[in-house]
């Protein structure tokens, strides 16, 4: 009796062990998975940015890649903070929680927040860079830069 | 009795207790997993979906087949909540505009993706289907230009065709049908002779009352009620666009929510396209008559636009209508002028 106990007891242990360094495995594996789900968010996020119809230039009612009109971004940031919060709420939903500048470079200028949300603490904090050209619709002139598009967990 | 055969009935009764034991520490184990398997499938599928979706958001005019694990994906509005739901995961999709059915069965995934041009890019709208649903365009006049156009235009990968006559429709047992009325009177909305044996909720269709250039006009959404087809509730088309939404969502409340979300959205694309206007009418003193010309149309699509996304559908079509005419007439004469004078376009 007290050899049959003795073996159970083994068994347990290591059945015990066993589930143990299982879930360490699923754990690994679940960070992974999040780490993974929030780079993919992050270049979600730079899509959606860098597509924006509200954004982006357009010729004859035809759009063009990575290409931004000044005078769009100007009039998308003040509504950003003008209006009585509607249009926020609507573009945090878009956005989640992340930060999105365009620096013009070439010839040196400003940079223009698009999109920024307060973030206590960041964690996971993610980059994504994309060249754009920049386009002064007054002057019919481009100018170089970059959307800067920083996500949070 | 001796003692030994006592241990040896106890031996038996303590084998049996700790084997049952383990046995159902086992299959707990292996129910867990299963559970938790299924959920990861779902919630993989579910973030799958919303790369798919996000893509479809920046990319337009493409169709594709997407291979997903045979779960099943449900779609459906409460209270303009829009969600899908794969394998017990729920999750909504908020500001996007995704046209599909109930339920899209099947380890395929047919995604369309348009631009809603009204008449400036406002945003994409997804179509989703399953190629099993079986979509069926009834042109009763055989005449009918829209109904040509639209069978033209759909995805290849769909499983579609165009009839005149209902009765020579034979019942193919898919899992969902859809039939697509053009320019039909009520009275002729009637359920196929073969497809009466199809499940009410399986079975709906919609009447598409639209004329050239197939901008604006009306649907009516039916449901299946035993052996005859209930009209739901009418509502508007902008865009032929809304027009194909319309067939591929077989509710109701779906397609108006759906419509709210893209009507809020030109609301804001306008209050940014208004602002750029003044900019310009400023700035370009040499077109600025023309700028001036295009104030008011802007103001009345910010205008309905507003309205129409809390609102929708409206009483009466005049609203819809006073879009149209603000967006696709003045707006866009306004625009041709602009073009034709070499001056920054408003869009």
């Amino acid at each position: 009796m007290g050899e049959t106990i003795a073996i159970l007891i083994i068994f347990f242990f290591l059945v015990i062990f066993g589930f143990g360094f299982y879930v360490r495995v699923q754990q690994s594996g679940f960070q992974r998975q999040k780490l993974e789900g929030t780079n993919l968010r992050a270049i979600q996020v730079a899509q959606k940015a860098s597509f924006l119809p509200e954004l982006q230039c357009s010729f004859k009612n035809v759009q063009v890649d990575d290409c931004i009109d000044l005078i769009k971004l100007d009039a998308f940031g003040r509504s950003l903070s003008n209006s009585d919060g509607s249009f926020y709420q609507y573009y945090s939903t878009v956005f989640g929680k992340s930060d999105i500048r365009v620096q013009m470079v070439y010839p040196p200028g400003p940079t223009y927040i698009v999109y920024t949300t307060e973030v206590t603490k960041p964690e996971n904090n993610l980059s994504t860079f994309v060249p754009v050209a920049l386009y002064n619709a007054t002057s019919k002139s481009y100018s170089f830069g970059i959307l800067s598009v920083n996500t949070y967990e | 009795m001796k003692k030994a055969d006592i241990e040896l009935q106890f031996n038996w009764i303590f084998v049996l207790i700790v084997g049952t034991v383990i046995l159902a520490f086992f299959i707990g184990v292996v129910m867990k997993q299963k559970g938790f398997a299924e959920q990861k499938t779902g919630v993989q599928l579910s973030a799958d979906l919303e790369t798919i979706t996000t893509g479809a958001e920046v990319s337009k005019g493409t169709a594709q087949i997407i291979k997903v694990p045979q779960l099943g994906i449900e779609f459906r509005s409460e209270d303009c909540l829009r969600r899908y739901s794969i394998g017990g995961g729920t999750k909504q999709y908020r500001e996007k505009i995704i046209f599909a059915p109930g339920l899209i069965k099947g380890n395929e995934i047919l995604a369309w993706t348009m631009d809603w041009n009204v008449p400036y890019r406002v945003t994409n709208f997804l179509f989703l289907t399953s190629p099993q649903m079986r979509y069926i365009l009834i042109d009763l006049s055989g005449a009918n230009e829209l109904a040509f156009q639209v069978n033209k235009s759909l995805p290849n990968e769909m499983y579609r065709e165009l009839v005149t006559n209902p009765n020579s429709i034979i019942n193919n047992r898919n899992y969902k049908v859809r039939l697509a009325y053009f320019s039909a009177l009520p009275s002729q909305i009637v359920v196929p002779d073969e497809l009466q044996s199809v499940n009410d909720k399986d079975l709906t269709a919609v009447n598409i009352v639209s004329s050239t250039p197939y901008k604006t006009g009306t649907l009516t959404f039916y449901e299946k009620k035993g052996s005859s087809f209930q009209p739901v509730g009418q509502t508007y088309i902008l865009g032929i666009l809304s027009i194909y939404g319309a067939i591929f969502t077989d509710d109701y409340e779906m397609y108006n929510c759906n419509m709210k979300e893209a009507f809020k959205k030109m609301n804001f694309v306008t209050t940014i396209i208004q602002n750029r206007t003044n900019v310009l009418y400023n700035d370009v003193a040499i077109c600025m008559d023309e700028y001036y010309l295009s104030f008011m149309p802007l103001q009345t699509i910010a205008a309905e636009s507003s309205i129409l996304m809390s609102i929708f559908p409206v009483s009466s079509q005049a609203r819809v209508d006073s879009l149209y005419n603000a967006a696709f007439v003045e707006l866009e004469s306004s625009n041709r002028n602009l073009q034709l004078q070499s001056c920054p376009e408003l869009y």
